[in-house]
């Protein structure tokens, strides 16, 4: 029998039977459609995530002091005094692939201009604060490395800050507010940068961070140091001179190993990714289920259609059909059936993911990947499913085929 | 009464169902000799074994003991894939229920055996059915579904597969039992002429009026030839189909 007369066969005999075969098909469609539509919500919120932590700059190196038990009692992160001033100068001379750094200080404080205040974090950095968080002013200018080092009372403010403590955001650049009571001068407000992951990246004021250590917050010492490269390739060995100069010179003054952090943006990311990934996959795995549902669907079917058709096989085997011939034809019908279905599952996931997208607000993408692989299970399905029942056919005696009713 | 090698020789065919203490002994110890050019009826009660030596001799069902030998080869231990390309190539099959495709056309349905030879293309398939069918009369009806088809017409779509593959031997299993007598005539005369062109039948009935076309009547009674014997002057099919419509016109 030539391939041509086998699929034409599969065609006929799903045909025949046009409203079973489609309610056969729908556990097919259902189960390739719903994992199509959660890959593409799980892949579509990787991506989201992604984008979100670009936004805060993919080639940040975070450097927080560790956990630090002194005499049994643990040291709140803000208090620890391991990271100074210095280890950012250290850092900037030794580490030939850092090429912005600072050291920084925060704190959240009551800010007041005249009847108007607001509560804000108050970041004290140098100037490459702003190229490694990618902020660039809308209005006024930046404080430089001067400004800090004669703990000038100047500072940058958010568009958010500008708003709620200003009504003519003309005027704002020049004037005077008050930061715990010190006043400061307003000198620039910056860009818009909206929220990443629900924080509001624009409530925020930068001063120089000598002023804001020295005078407001009265330490010695930094709570982070941020670093940055040229690109992303540098990195990771970035970190590694980072990692590698701490521990030579801290080990040298405090004669035990430094409790310290160094993050990477992409690490980050890598932790957000695995996540959504982990949960991807989930989805994907629950939806599978109803896939393999389907696949005993078209076992079923394929069974009662063998009966049924008992005296047919029985012909085919008298007019000399090989036994492996007769197993063919209904391992391709139930191939042809299990791949009609994952056709139009792969359409309805398509259209899943869209609606999910336009009406969910959930952003979802349909990758290719995800299509073979739906593609690829159903065809997997219709062959495990379907070579019982046809091999059940195959099997059958001719004689008492014949005889069937 | 014939110098020639037989085309079907059973020797000392015996066929047992369900061995054991509970054994039936459908056939026992068959001789039998067919030669090219004979039209045989296979007669018998219910149970005397003319359908399973029917199906031994098809190569549908193989014997217990005892040989049989086609065309001079022994077929009685050869495997099912091998019986089933001897179906394909020497044999033409006629059932009693027709046994075609449902919903299918004549000419697919003609063209089945033909799809099993791997030999054979589409465009021979085609032609060989469509000379099948002319064959029988249908040529006008090619293209129409099986369910569209009258009875007779039903079974001559069938007689047409069994002949569309040239088959040594066309074995038919009580091919008019489904049929009225003036039908039965068609499909007898049809019988006549293959026979006449050559071909050998091995025909399955209880219809003494359906014998009397045939050469030579084969009885058998409990597994057990109980007569053998040469019909000598046939009954002419046709003429009789002609005699029946005739009286009908009167």
């Amino acid at each position: 029998m030539k391939t041509i007369d086998l699929i034409k066969s599969a065609f006929r005999s799903i045909n025949r039977n046009r409203t079973r075969s489609l309610l056969t098909m729908l556990g097919i469609i259902i189960g390739v459609g719903s994992v199509i539509a959660m890959m593409a919500i799980g892949r579509g919120s990787e991506d989201s995530i992604k984008s979100e932590l670009g936004k805060l700059g993919t080639n940040m190196i975070i450097i927080s002091p560790g956990p630090d038990n002194r005499g049994g009692v643990r040291i709140d992160e803000a208090n620890i005094d391991i990271l100074k001033e210095k280890d950012a100068a250290a850092i900037i001379d030794n580490c030939p692939s850092v090429k912005y750094i600072t050291p920084v200080v925060q704190s959240r404080t009551q800010v007041v201009n005249g009847s108007s205040n607001t509560r804000t974090t108050v970041v004290g950095a140098y100037r490459d604060y702003f190229i490694i968080n990618n902020y660039n002013t809308m209005r006024g200018q930046l404080f430089d490395e001067t400004t800090g080092r004669s703990l000038q009372k100047v500072c940058v403010i958010g568009k958010t800050v500008a708003d709620e403590l200003f009504e003519n955001q003309d005027e704002v650049v020049g004037k005077i507010i008050r930061l715990d009571k010190i006043p400061f001068r307003i000198i620039g407000v910056l860009e818009e940068k909206g929220r990443t992951f629900g924080v509001d990246r624009d409530k925020i004021i930068v001063a120089p961070f000598q002023t804001i250590q020295k005078r407001m917050l009265g330490v010695t010492y930094a709570h982070q140091i941020l670093a940055s490269t040229d690109s992303e390739d540098q990195v990771e060995s970035a970190k590694n001179e980072i990692s590698n100069l701490f521990v030579n010179e801290l080990k040298k003054e405090s004669g035990g190993e430094p409790q310290f952090n160094i993050q990477t943006q992409k690490e980050l990311m890598e932790i957000m990714g695995s996540i959504t990934g982990v949960l991807t996959l989930l989805l994907a795995a629950i939806a599978s289920i109803s896939l393999l549902v389907g696949g005993i669907g078209i076992m079923n079917i394929m069974l009662v259609s063998v009966t049924e058709r008992t005296k047919e096989i029985g012909l085919r085997l008298a007019v000399g059909a090989p036994a492996r011939i007769i197993l063919l034809q209904f391992l391709i019908e139930s191939i042809v059936l299990s791949l009609i279905g994952g056709l139009i599952g792969v359409v309805l996931g398509y259209v899943m993911a869209e609606i999910a997208s336009d009406s969910l607000g959930i952003k979802s993408i349909v990758t290719l990947n995800s299509i073979i692989l739906a593609f690829g299970f159903s065809f997997f399905v219709g062959v495990v499913f379907g070579f019982f029942p046809a091999r059940k056919a195959a099997r059958l005696n001719p004689i008492q085929a014949l005889r069937h009713e | 009464m014939n110098s020639q090698t037989p085309v079907i020789r059973a020797e000392g065919i015996t066929r047992i169902f369900n061995p054991g203490p509970n054994e039936v002994r459908a056939l026992s110890n068959i001789n039998l000799d067919i030669y090219s050019g004979e039209f045989v009826s296979l007669m018998g009660s219910s149970g005397s074994g003319k359908s399973t030596l029917l199906n031994i001799l098809g190569c549908l069902d193989q014997p217990t003991s005892g040989r049989y030998m086609l065309d001079g080869e022994d077929v009685s231990q050869l495997s099912q894939s091998a019986l089933s390309t001897i179906r394909n190539r020497k044999f033409g099959f006629v059932f009693q229920s027709y046994n075609l495709l449902p919903k299918t056309t004549a000419l697919e349905n003609v063209e089945l055996p033909l799809m099993y030879n791997p030999e054979i293309s589409l465009k021979q398939r085609r032609e060989k059915a469509i000379t099948a069918l002319t064959k029988v009369g249908l040529k006008d009806r090619i293209m129409h579904k099986t369910n569209e088809l009258s009875g007779g017409q039903q079974q001559r779509v069938a007689i047409a597969r069994a002949l569309v593959n040239d088959p040594v031997v066309i074995f038919a299993d009580e091919p008019t039992g489904n049929l009225d007598t003036k039908t039965s005539y068609q499909v007898m005369e049809y019988f006549q002429e293959l026979n006449a062109s050559g071909k050998l039948l091995v025909m399955v009935t209880h219809e003494p009026d359906i014998v009397a076309f045939t050469n030579r009547k084969i009885t058998l009674q409990d597994g057990k030839i109980l007569e053998d014997t040469p019909i000598s002057t046939p009954k002419n099919a046709k003429a009789c189909y002609q005699e029946l419509v005739s009286n009908e016109d009167h």
